[in-house]
Protein backbone atom coordinates (compact mmCIF):
# COMPACT_ATOMS: atom_id res chain seq x y z
CA UNK A 1 0.00 0.00 0.00
CA UNK A 2 1.27 3.29 -0.77
CA UNK A 3 1.10 6.40 1.59
CA UNK A 4 1.94 10.00 1.03
CA UNK A 5 3.57 11.58 3.83
CA UNK A 6 3.74 15.16 3.78
CA UNK A 7 6.42 16.91 6.14
CA UNK A 8 8.44 19.82 6.10
CA UNK A 9 10.32 18.33 9.30
CA UNK A 10 12.93 16.10 7.37
CA UNK A 11 14.24 14.40 10.52
CA UNK A 12 10.50 13.81 11.70
CA UNK A 13 9.78 12.91 8.03
CA UNK A 14 12.76 10.06 8.03
CA UNK A 15 11.66 8.68 11.61
CA UNK A 16 7.96 8.07 10.29
CA UNK A 17 9.37 6.50 6.98
CA UNK A 18 11.64 4.44 8.94
CA UNK A 19 9.24 3.32 11.71
CA UNK A 20 6.04 2.96 9.56
CA UNK A 21 7.76 1.43 6.30
CA UNK A 22 8.99 -1.92 5.72
CA UNK A 23 6.63 -4.43 5.79
CA UNK A 24 3.00 -3.09 4.49
CA UNK A 25 3.69 0.66 3.28
CA UNK A 26 5.51 2.09 0.54
CA UNK A 27 6.56 5.51 1.75
CA UNK A 28 6.51 8.40 -0.46
CA UNK A 29 7.60 11.60 1.20
CA UNK A 30 6.80 15.46 0.04
CA UNK A 31 8.90 17.88 1.61
CA UNK A 32 6.96 21.27 0.86
CA UNK A 33 3.36 22.14 -0.52
CA UNK A 34 4.09 22.29 -4.46
CA UNK A 35 6.23 18.43 -4.76
CA UNK A 36 3.50 17.40 -2.54
CA UNK A 37 1.09 19.01 -5.05
CA UNK A 38 2.92 17.36 -8.34
CA UNK A 39 2.91 13.78 -6.39
CA UNK A 40 -1.19 14.43 -5.76
CA UNK A 41 -1.50 14.81 -9.51
CA UNK A 42 0.78 12.04 -10.52
CA UNK A 43 0.08 8.99 -8.34
CA UNK A 44 -2.05 7.35 -6.63
CA UNK A 45 -1.77 6.62 -2.86
CA UNK A 46 -4.30 4.59 -0.28
CA UNK A 47 -3.22 7.17 2.25
CA UNK A 48 -1.69 10.30 2.96
CA UNK A 49 -0.35 11.76 6.25
CA UNK A 50 -0.65 15.40 5.62
CA UNK A 51 1.49 18.63 8.48
CA UNK A 52 -1.01 21.20 8.16
CA UNK A 53 1.82 23.91 8.53
CA UNK A 54 4.09 24.29 5.47
CA UNK A 55 6.73 26.70 4.30
CA UNK A 56 5.42 27.59 1.07
CA UNK A 57 1.08 26.41 1.75
CA UNK A 58 -1.47 25.40 3.78
CA UNK A 59 -1.26 21.51 4.82
CA UNK A 60 -5.57 22.40 4.21
CA UNK A 61 -5.52 23.25 0.47
CA UNK A 62 -3.60 19.92 -0.18
CA UNK A 63 -6.52 17.83 1.92
CA UNK A 64 -9.70 19.66 -0.01
CA UNK A 65 -7.15 18.91 -3.19
CA UNK A 66 -6.33 15.10 -2.37
CA UNK A 67 -10.23 14.92 -1.82
CA UNK A 68 -10.99 16.32 -5.18
CA UNK A 69 -8.35 14.27 -7.23
CA UNK A 70 -8.35 11.00 -4.94
CA UNK A 71 -11.71 10.99 -3.59
CA UNK A 72 -10.71 7.23 -2.08
CA UNK A 73 -7.21 8.23 -0.42
CA UNK A 74 -7.89 8.04 3.12
CA UNK A 75 -6.21 11.62 4.90
CA UNK A 76 -4.28 11.72 8.69
CA UNK A 77 -3.79 15.05 9.10
CA UNK A 78 -0.96 15.86 11.17
CA UNK A 79 -0.72 19.36 13.25
CA UNK A 80 1.57 20.86 16.06
CA UNK A 81 -1.14 23.66 16.07
CA UNK A 82 -3.26 22.19 18.93
CA UNK A 83 -6.35 24.17 18.22
CA UNK A 84 -9.45 23.11 17.51
CA UNK A 85 -10.30 25.29 14.85
CA UNK A 86 -7.72 23.66 12.48
CA UNK A 87 -8.90 20.49 13.48
CA UNK A 88 -12.40 20.83 12.86
CA UNK A 89 -12.03 22.63 9.45
CA UNK A 90 -9.14 19.42 8.85
CA UNK A 91 -11.97 17.01 9.52
CA UNK A 92 -14.80 19.29 8.10
CA UNK A 93 -12.39 18.91 4.67
CA UNK A 94 -12.88 15.33 5.06
CA UNK A 95 -9.69 14.32 6.88
CA UNK A 96 -10.21 10.86 8.36
CA UNK A 97 -8.41 11.17 11.36
CA UNK A 98 -5.82 13.80 13.15
CA UNK A 99 -2.36 13.68 15.54
CA UNK A 100 -1.21 16.33 17.00
CA UNK A 101 2.71 16.74 17.48
CA UNK A 102 4.75 15.51 19.66
CA UNK A 103 2.81 12.07 19.08
CA UNK A 104 4.17 7.97 19.13
CA UNK A 105 5.42 6.68 16.09
CA UNK A 106 3.04 3.72 17.61
CA UNK A 107 0.10 5.52 17.70
CA UNK A 108 0.54 7.25 14.55
CA UNK A 109 1.01 3.43 12.66
CA UNK A 110 -2.35 2.02 14.61
CA UNK A 111 -4.31 5.08 13.10
CA UNK A 112 -2.80 4.94 9.28
CA UNK A 113 -4.12 1.30 9.98
CA UNK A 114 -7.50 1.83 11.23
CA UNK A 115 -8.25 4.77 8.39
CA UNK A 116 -6.84 2.02 6.17
CA UNK A 117 -9.21 -0.47 6.74
CA UNK A 118 -12.01 1.47 6.90
CA UNK A 119 -11.38 3.05 4.47
CA UNK A 120 -10.92 -0.09 1.83
CA UNK A 121 -12.30 -2.87 3.53
CA UNK A 122 -15.20 -0.41 4.12
CA UNK A 123 -14.70 -1.80 8.11
CA UNK A 124 -15.40 -4.87 7.18
CA UNK A 125 -12.11 -5.92 7.87
CA UNK A 126 -10.32 -9.39 9.57
CA UNK A 127 -6.91 -8.78 11.16
CA UNK A 128 -5.10 -12.42 11.20
CA UNK A 129 -2.21 -13.25 13.16
CA UNK A 130 -1.60 -16.93 12.61
CA UNK A 131 -4.21 -18.37 14.99
CA UNK A 132 -5.59 -15.12 16.33
CA UNK A 133 -8.11 -13.49 14.44
CA UNK A 134 -9.57 -9.54 14.97
CA UNK A 135 -12.59 -8.81 13.70
CA UNK A 136 -12.88 -4.56 13.39
CA UNK A 137 -15.84 -4.06 12.90
CA UNK A 138 -17.81 -6.48 15.62
CA UNK A 139 -14.93 -5.94 17.35
CA UNK A 140 -14.41 -9.79 18.36
CA UNK A 141 -11.57 -11.61 19.14
CA UNK A 142 -11.52 -15.07 18.00
CA UNK A 143 -8.61 -17.99 18.70
CA UNK A 144 -8.88 -20.92 16.09
CA UNK A 145 -11.94 -19.42 14.87
CA UNK A 146 -13.34 -19.63 18.73
CA UNK A 147 -15.24 -16.52 18.98
CA UNK A 148 -14.36 -15.01 22.97
CA UNK A 149 -14.54 -12.43 25.18
CA UNK A 150 -12.71 -9.27 25.66
CA UNK A 151 -12.77 -6.18 27.56
CA UNK A 152 -12.92 -3.09 25.84
CA UNK A 153 -9.61 -1.62 27.01
CA UNK A 154 -8.08 -5.16 26.24
CA UNK A 155 -9.23 -5.61 22.67
CA UNK A 156 -7.78 -1.69 22.18
CA UNK A 157 -4.51 -2.81 23.25
CA UNK A 158 -4.64 -6.26 21.17
CA UNK A 159 -5.62 -4.27 18.18
CA UNK A 160 -2.96 -1.93 18.91
CA UNK A 161 -0.30 -4.22 19.52
CA UNK A 162 -1.19 -5.88 16.14
CA UNK A 163 -1.04 -2.58 14.76
CA UNK A 164 2.64 -2.57 15.68
CA UNK A 165 4.22 -5.73 15.30
CA UNK A 166 7.61 -6.63 16.01
CA UNK A 167 8.08 -2.93 17.46
CA UNK A 168 8.62 -2.21 21.62
CA UNK A 169 5.37 0.00 22.43
CA UNK A 170 6.63 2.27 25.43
CA UNK A 171 4.02 1.92 28.26
CA UNK A 172 2.94 5.19 27.93
CA UNK A 173 2.20 5.12 24.14
CA UNK A 174 -0.18 2.27 25.58
CA UNK A 175 -1.96 4.67 27.66
CA UNK A 176 -2.23 7.17 25.55
CA UNK A 177 -3.39 5.18 22.80
CA UNK A 178 -6.21 3.37 24.83
CA UNK A 179 -7.09 6.27 27.57
CA UNK A 180 -5.98 9.65 25.07
CA UNK A 181 -5.88 12.69 26.91
CA UNK A 182 -6.91 11.79 30.49
CA UNK A 183 -3.63 9.69 30.33
CA UNK A 184 -2.00 13.16 31.34
CA UNK A 185 -4.08 12.09 35.09
CA UNK A 186 -2.13 9.17 36.00
CA UNK A 187 0.95 9.17 38.36
CA UNK A 188 2.36 6.31 36.22
CA UNK A 189 1.71 3.64 34.04
CA UNK A 190 2.34 0.74 36.06
CA UNK A 191 -2.26 -0.26 35.74
CA UNK A 192 -1.24 -0.82 32.12
CA UNK A 193 0.79 -4.34 33.40
CA UNK A 194 -2.38 -5.83 34.81
CA UNK A 195 -4.55 -5.43 31.17
CA UNK A 196 -1.67 -6.74 29.55
CA UNK A 197 -1.02 -9.91 32.11
CA UNK A 198 -4.83 -10.39 31.87
CA UNK A 199 -5.17 -10.47 27.96
CA UNK A 200 -2.19 -12.53 27.94
CA UNK A 201 -3.86 -15.64 30.25
CA UNK A 202 -6.94 -15.09 27.96
CA UNK A 203 -4.81 -15.71 24.81
CA UNK A 204 -3.19 -18.54 26.12
CA UNK A 205 -5.93 -20.00 27.57
CA UNK A 206 -7.58 -19.96 24.42
CA UNK A 207 -4.07 -21.72 22.87
CA UNK A 208 -3.11 -19.26 21.36
CA UNK A 209 0.90 -18.49 21.14
CA UNK A 210 2.19 -16.14 23.50
CA UNK A 211 3.10 -12.79 21.80
CA UNK A 212 3.05 -10.42 23.98
CA UNK A 213 7.02 -9.75 25.15
CA UNK A 214 7.66 -7.54 27.84
CA UNK A 215 10.67 -5.51 27.41
CA UNK A 216 12.75 -4.73 30.29
CA UNK A 217 11.27 -2.18 32.31
CA UNK A 218 10.17 -0.25 29.13
CA UNK A 219 7.41 -1.55 27.57
CA UNK A 220 6.08 -4.67 25.14
CA UNK A 221 6.76 -5.83 22.01
CA UNK A 222 4.11 -8.15 20.13
CA UNK A 223 6.34 -10.61 18.10
CA UNK A 224 6.20 -13.62 16.08
CA UNK A 225 9.48 -14.67 16.20
CA UNK B 1 -28.79 49.12 46.16
CA UNK B 2 -30.33 50.18 43.02
CA UNK B 3 -29.01 53.62 41.66
CA UNK B 4 -32.92 54.62 41.36
CA UNK B 5 -33.33 53.85 44.86
CA UNK B 6 -30.32 55.75 45.72
CA UNK B 7 -31.13 59.04 44.27
CA UNK B 8 -34.88 58.61 45.61
CA UNK B 9 -33.58 58.10 49.34
CA UNK B 10 -31.41 61.11 48.79
CA UNK B 11 -34.84 62.63 47.08
CA UNK B 12 -36.96 61.95 50.18
CA UNK B 13 -34.12 62.67 52.84
CA UNK B 14 -34.15 66.89 51.16
CA UNK B 15 -37.67 67.05 50.55
CA UNK B 16 -38.88 65.90 53.79
CA UNK B 17 -36.01 68.65 55.25
CA UNK B 18 -37.82 70.74 52.74
CA UNK B 19 -41.16 69.87 53.73
CA UNK B 20 -40.31 70.68 57.41
CA UNK B 21 -38.81 73.44 56.66
CA UNK B 22 -42.12 74.77 54.74
CA UNK B 23 -44.08 73.55 57.80
CA UNK B 24 -41.87 75.39 60.42
CA UNK B 25 -42.19 78.82 58.30
CA UNK B 26 -45.73 78.16 57.96
CA UNK B 27 -46.20 77.64 61.40
CA UNK B 28 -44.17 80.63 63.03
CA UNK B 29 -45.73 83.31 60.13
CA UNK B 30 -49.19 82.44 60.76
CA UNK B 31 -48.36 82.08 64.28
CA UNK B 32 -47.04 85.63 64.72
CA UNK B 33 -49.97 87.22 62.32
CA UNK B 34 -52.70 85.18 64.44
CA UNK B 35 -51.09 86.47 67.61
CA UNK B 36 -51.73 89.97 66.41
CA UNK B 37 -54.85 89.72 65.10
CA UNK B 38 -56.23 88.16 68.17
CA UNK B 39 -54.24 91.21 70.72
CA UNK B 40 -56.02 93.56 68.01
CA UNK B 41 -59.37 91.58 69.11
CA UNK B 42 -58.64 91.92 72.66
CA UNK B 43 -57.73 95.82 72.78
CA UNK B 44 -61.30 96.21 70.60
CA UNK B 45 -63.47 93.80 73.11
CA UNK B 46 -61.25 95.84 76.47
CA UNK B 47 -62.42 99.19 74.88
CA UNK B 48 -65.86 98.09 74.01
CA UNK B 49 -65.48 96.55 78.17
CA UNK B 50 -64.53 99.97 79.11
CA UNK B 51 -67.37 101.83 77.34
CA UNK B 52 -69.61 99.49 78.96
CA UNK B 53 -68.86 99.83 82.40
CA UNK B 54 -68.55 104.04 81.80
CA UNK B 55 -72.24 103.68 80.61
CA UNK B 56 -73.26 102.23 83.84
CA UNK B 57 -72.96 98.36 83.03
CA UNK B 58 -72.32 95.65 84.96
CA UNK B 59 -70.01 93.46 82.65
CA UNK B 60 -68.83 90.33 83.47
CA UNK B 61 -68.57 86.99 81.31
CA UNK B 62 -65.94 84.40 82.93
CA UNK B 63 -63.70 83.49 81.32
CA UNK B 64 -63.92 85.87 78.21
CA UNK B 65 -64.43 89.20 80.34
CA UNK B 66 -63.43 89.41 84.05
CA UNK B 67 -63.85 92.97 85.80
CA UNK B 68 -62.71 93.44 89.24
CA UNK B 69 -62.55 96.76 90.78
CA UNK B 70 -58.85 97.58 92.51
CA UNK B 71 -57.47 100.32 94.31
CA UNK B 72 -54.28 100.37 92.21
CA UNK B 73 -54.18 101.53 88.29
CA UNK B 74 -51.15 100.74 86.62
CA UNK B 75 -51.00 101.99 83.29
CA UNK B 76 -50.27 98.99 81.04
CA UNK B 77 -51.30 96.09 79.09
CA UNK B 78 -50.01 93.10 79.06
CA UNK B 79 -50.58 89.63 76.65
CA UNK B 80 -50.26 86.24 77.47
CA UNK B 81 -51.23 82.77 76.93
CA UNK B 82 -52.89 80.75 79.90
CA UNK B 83 -54.75 77.48 80.56
CA UNK B 84 -57.87 78.31 82.14
CA UNK B 85 -60.53 75.40 83.13
CA UNK B 86 -63.39 75.95 81.43
CA UNK B 87 -66.13 74.30 79.53
CA UNK B 88 -68.40 71.24 80.39
CA UNK B 89 -65.34 68.91 80.73
CA UNK B 90 -63.78 71.60 83.07
CA UNK B 91 -60.11 70.67 81.57
CA UNK B 92 -57.65 73.26 80.46
CA UNK B 93 -57.84 75.45 77.77
CA UNK B 94 -55.34 77.45 76.26
CA UNK B 95 -56.28 81.06 76.11
CA UNK B 96 -54.63 84.12 75.57
CA UNK B 97 -55.47 87.18 77.69
CA UNK B 98 -55.64 90.75 77.78
CA UNK B 99 -54.46 92.27 81.61
CA UNK B 100 -55.48 96.35 81.71
CA UNK B 101 -56.36 98.84 84.09
CA UNK B 102 -59.10 101.57 83.39
CA UNK B 103 -60.13 104.23 85.54
CA UNK B 104 -64.02 104.98 85.01
CA UNK B 105 -65.97 107.41 86.80
CA UNK B 106 -63.12 108.25 89.74
CA UNK B 107 -62.75 103.86 89.94
CA UNK B 108 -60.49 101.46 88.98
CA UNK B 109 -60.52 98.77 87.60
CA UNK B 110 -58.48 95.28 86.63
CA UNK B 111 -60.20 94.44 83.25
CA UNK B 112 -59.38 91.34 82.06
CA UNK B 113 -60.07 89.92 78.68
CA UNK B 114 -59.87 86.57 76.89
CA UNK B 115 -59.87 84.61 73.86
CA UNK B 116 -59.73 81.05 73.30
CA UNK B 117 -57.24 79.48 71.42
CA UNK B 118 -58.52 76.24 70.56
CA UNK B 119 -58.99 77.89 66.75
CA UNK B 120 -55.53 78.87 66.53
CA UNK B 121 -54.97 74.61 67.44
CA UNK B 122 -57.27 73.80 64.78
CA UNK B 123 -56.01 75.98 62.05
CA UNK B 124 -52.23 74.48 63.34
CA UNK B 125 -53.73 70.89 62.73
CA UNK B 126 -55.29 71.08 59.52
CA UNK B 127 -51.82 72.22 57.72
CA UNK B 128 -49.96 69.71 59.49
CA UNK B 129 -52.56 67.23 57.80
CA UNK B 130 -52.64 69.12 54.90
CA UNK B 131 -48.64 68.75 54.54
CA UNK B 132 -48.95 65.39 55.75
CA UNK B 133 -50.52 64.12 53.05
CA UNK B 134 -49.26 66.58 50.83
CA UNK B 135 -45.59 64.39 51.50
CA UNK B 136 -47.57 60.93 51.37
CA UNK B 137 -48.78 61.94 47.98
CA UNK B 138 -45.56 62.91 47.22
CA UNK B 139 -43.96 59.74 48.21
CA UNK B 140 -46.64 57.66 46.35
CA UNK B 141 -45.88 59.49 43.11
CA UNK B 142 -41.93 59.08 43.40
CA UNK B 143 -42.46 55.54 43.77
CA UNK B 144 -44.64 55.34 40.38
CA UNK B 145 -42.06 57.50 38.57
CA UNK B 146 -39.16 55.33 39.85
CA UNK B 147 -40.59 52.05 38.63
CA UNK B 148 -41.30 53.79 35.04
CA UNK B 149 -38.24 55.72 35.14
CA UNK B 150 -36.39 51.82 35.49
CA UNK B 151 -38.45 50.64 33.12
CA UNK B 152 -37.79 52.62 30.62
CA UNK B 153 -34.84 54.72 31.04
CA UNK B 154 -32.67 51.85 32.24
CA UNK B 155 -33.82 49.57 29.59
CA UNK B 156 -31.49 50.30 27.75
CA UNK B 157 -28.40 49.99 30.76
CA UNK B 158 -30.00 46.33 31.34
CA UNK B 159 -29.78 45.20 27.52
CA UNK B 160 -26.09 46.43 27.84
CA UNK B 161 -25.17 44.26 30.81
CA UNK B 162 -26.90 41.30 29.32
CA UNK B 163 -24.80 41.68 25.65
CA UNK B 164 -21.58 41.91 28.24
CA UNK B 165 -22.51 38.68 30.06
CA UNK B 166 -22.82 37.21 26.54
CA UNK B 167 -19.67 38.39 25.28
CA UNK B 168 -16.43 35.70 24.90
CA UNK B 169 -13.39 36.33 23.14
CA UNK B 170 -13.66 33.30 21.60
CA UNK B 171 -16.46 34.12 19.36
CA UNK B 172 -14.11 36.62 17.93
CA UNK B 173 -17.37 39.00 17.48
CA UNK B 174 -17.14 42.35 19.06
CA UNK B 175 -20.05 43.58 21.07
CA UNK B 176 -22.81 45.69 18.71
CA UNK B 177 -25.13 48.08 19.93
CA UNK B 178 -28.28 49.73 18.82
CA UNK B 179 -28.23 53.04 19.06
CA UNK B 180 -29.15 54.41 22.57
CA UNK B 181 -31.09 57.55 22.88
CA UNK B 182 -30.11 58.25 26.23
CA UNK B 183 -26.61 60.13 25.95
CA UNK B 184 -24.81 58.35 28.83
CA UNK B 185 -25.66 54.82 28.21
CA UNK B 186 -24.91 55.85 24.15
CA UNK B 187 -21.42 56.72 25.24
CA UNK B 188 -20.58 53.42 27.60
CA UNK B 189 -22.35 51.31 24.87
CA UNK B 190 -19.41 52.85 22.64
CA UNK B 191 -16.73 52.00 25.00
CA UNK B 192 -17.67 48.72 25.88
CA UNK B 193 -17.56 48.08 21.87
CA UNK B 194 -14.47 49.68 21.49
CA UNK B 195 -13.33 47.41 24.46
CA UNK B 196 -14.58 44.83 23.12
CA UNK B 197 -12.89 44.77 19.50
CA UNK B 198 -9.58 45.85 21.56
CA UNK B 199 -9.64 43.01 23.78
CA UNK B 200 -10.44 40.75 20.50
CA UNK B 201 -7.73 42.29 18.60
CA UNK B 202 -5.49 41.22 21.62
CA UNK B 203 -6.81 38.02 22.22
CA UNK B 204 -6.26 36.98 18.92
CA UNK B 205 -2.51 38.02 18.45
CA UNK B 206 -1.86 36.00 22.09
CA UNK B 207 -3.43 33.19 20.06
CA UNK B 208 -1.10 33.28 17.13
CA UNK B 209 2.00 33.96 19.11
CA UNK B 210 1.42 30.78 21.61
CA UNK B 211 0.44 29.01 18.10
CA UNK B 212 3.80 29.52 16.64
CA UNK B 213 5.30 29.33 20.08
CA UNK B 214 3.59 25.80 20.29
CA UNK B 215 4.93 24.74 16.42
CA UNK B 216 8.47 26.40 17.34
CA UNK B 217 8.39 24.16 20.26
CA UNK B 218 6.74 20.59 19.54
CA UNK B 219 8.37 20.41 15.93
CA UNK B 220 11.77 19.54 17.88
CA UNK B 221 10.01 17.46 20.13
CA UNK B 222 8.60 15.63 17.82
CA UNK B 223 11.78 15.08 16.02
CA UNK B 224 13.68 14.06 19.37
CA UNK B 225 10.68 12.14 20.60
CA UNK B 226 10.77 10.28 17.24
CA UNK B 227 14.14 9.26 16.70
CA UNK B 228 14.13 7.90 20.47
CA UNK B 229 11.05 5.57 19.51
CA UNK B 230 13.08 4.41 16.73
CA UNK B 231 16.14 3.83 18.96
CA UNK B 232 14.36 1.46 21.01
CA UNK B 233 13.44 -0.38 18.20
CA UNK B 234 17.33 -1.57 18.38
CA UNK B 235 17.71 -4.95 19.31
CA UNK B 236 21.14 -4.36 20.39
CA UNK B 237 20.57 -1.83 23.89
CA UNK B 238 21.52 -2.65 27.03
CA UNK B 239 19.24 -2.94 29.57
CA UNK B 240 20.98 0.36 30.74
CA UNK B 241 20.47 2.07 27.71
CA UNK B 242 16.87 1.44 27.79
CA UNK B 243 16.32 2.52 31.53
CA UNK B 244 17.63 5.77 29.78
CA UNK B 245 15.59 5.63 26.52
CA UNK B 246 12.76 5.12 29.05
CA UNK B 247 13.43 8.00 31.41
CA UNK B 248 13.52 10.43 28.12
CA UNK B 249 10.54 9.09 26.45
CA UNK B 250 8.54 9.57 29.49
CA UNK B 251 8.98 13.52 29.74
Amino acid sequence: MKILLIEDEKDLAQSIEKFIGGEDFIIDTANDFSSAEEKINLYEYDCALVDLMLPDGSGLDLVKKLKEVQPKCGIIIITAKNTIDDKLTGLELGADDYLTKPFHLAELNAIIKSVLRRRLFDGNSKVVINEISIDTETRTVSVNNNNFELTKREYDILLFFVSNKERVLTKESIVEHIWGDDANAFDNFDFVYTHIKNLRKKLIERGANDYIKSVYGIGYKFTLK
Amino acid sequence: MKLINKISRYFLISSSVIFIIIFLGIYFLLENSLEREIDEKLSDIFYNVVNEIKQGKQVSFYPFVQVEPTNNFYDKKEFRDVQIFSGEENEPEPFRELTSYASINGKNYKIIVRSSLIEKEDIFASILTIELSAFVLFIVILFFINKTVSQKTFSDFYATLKKIEGFSLKDNLPIAFAKSDIEEFDKLNKSISFLSEKAIGEYRSLKEFSEEMNHEIQTPISVIKSKLELLIQSNELSENNLALLDTALKI
